[in-house]
């Protein structure tokens, strides 16, 4: 194929470019967003917001409580899992914060599966979900862990 | 001695692989379990360059998941190095020129290899201006000057 002409790609494709665009990065995905109006409908659709990973949103913008709320409804799992964590530990809203917690790491987010295994282990003694670590989750955990810019979360719950 | 496997691509030159390597491509695979690969598996969309591409990454990553295997033991149990040497080396396997990394990525997407598609996709719009966007995939802004600065002006932080 000598020509790339992106908008000629099967639907589908286009839309799954999109979507593993918005995955990895907020910057490539709105500049995408600019480019034409195709492009722009195509990164609005609820496969962009659940294919979103929050922790990559650049926090010093400001967070808007449209993403949150469109991310949320679409079961986006970066943001049920930070929606999770504050009600569990910062709002003491245990059961419904494990219940969040769980729809993440469910949904594959390794942060979620670590934070819901250890949150079990803690607090019920319950170390049922270590056994759901894979060993390439270990990696990621290992990793995530000795990250030291850890992004900070402000409290967002009563946005969204 | 692994059972080998034959492509063939769309100029009919032939290209054998070990079966572990071509195990990587969920529809090869498929394919293997029906027990349909023999006499070589035609590929008439996947030109010989993208598919010495392709087996290049499907190599490299079954020779990584062996290492990985391999030392298992004897690592610090996060097993990061490997993961870092194992990103790096697929950084370096998409500085190609754009229509290749379009040939890869359709590829990726027909013979279902989740983690060179994924890579590929999120590598396409990496980095790229809104000019860059258009000029490469022959998109046509169909935006006003007024629409496009509305646009840019909603994620501005993303510009600059």
């Amino acid at each position: 194929m000598a020509e790339m002409t992106f908008l000629d790609l099967p639907s589908e494709i286009q839309q799954l470019i999109v979507s593993c665009v918005a995955k990895n990065s907020f910057q490539d995905l709105y500049r995408l967003r600019s480019t034409c109006k195709s492009m722009r409908a195509l990164a609005d659709t609820p496969d962009v917001y659940s294919s979103f990973d929050l922790y990559k949103h650049p926090w010093w913008t400001g967070l808007r409580n449209t993403l949150l709320r469109r991310c949320y409804d679409v079961g986006n799992p970066s943001t049920l899992y930070i929606k999770g964590v504050e009600y569990f530990y910062a709002l003491q809203r245990h059961e419904e914060g494990l219940v969040l917690m769980k729809r993440a790491a469910d949904a594959g987010y390794e942060r979620a599966l670590y934070t819901y295994a250890m949150t079990r282990k803690l607090y019920w003694d319950d170390e049922e979900y270590f056994a759901s670590f894979t060993r390439e989750a270990v990696g990621t955990i290992g990793w995530l862990v000795r990250m030291d810019d850890v992004p900070w979360v402000p409290v967002v719950n009563e946005w969204f | 001695m692994s059972k080998k496997i034959i492509f063939e691509s769309s100029e009919g030159e032939s290209f054998e692989v070990d079966e572990a390597v071509a195990l990587e491509c969920q529809t090869i695979k498929n394919m293997i379990e029906d027990d349909c690969t023999d006499g070589g598996i035609p590929l008439a969309n996947v030109n010989s360059a993208t598919l010495t591409k392709v087996i290049d990454y499907c190599k490299k990553h079954v020779e990584a998941a062996a290492a990985a295997e391999a030392n298992a033991g004897d690592k610090d149990i996060y097993g990061a190095n490997k993961d870092i040497e194992l990103k790096t080396w697929d950084e370096e396997f998409v500085k190609v020129d754009q229509p290749l990394l379009f040939d890869l990525m359709l590829a990726a997407n027909f013979l279902i290899i989740p983690g060179l598609l994924d890579l590929t996709c999120k590598t396409m719009m990496r980095g790229k201006t809104v000019l860059q966007i258009r000029e490469i995939f022959h998109i046509k802004k169909d935006y006003t000057d007024a629409e496009e600065a509305e646009v840019r002006k909603e994620n501005a932080w993303a510009f600059e």
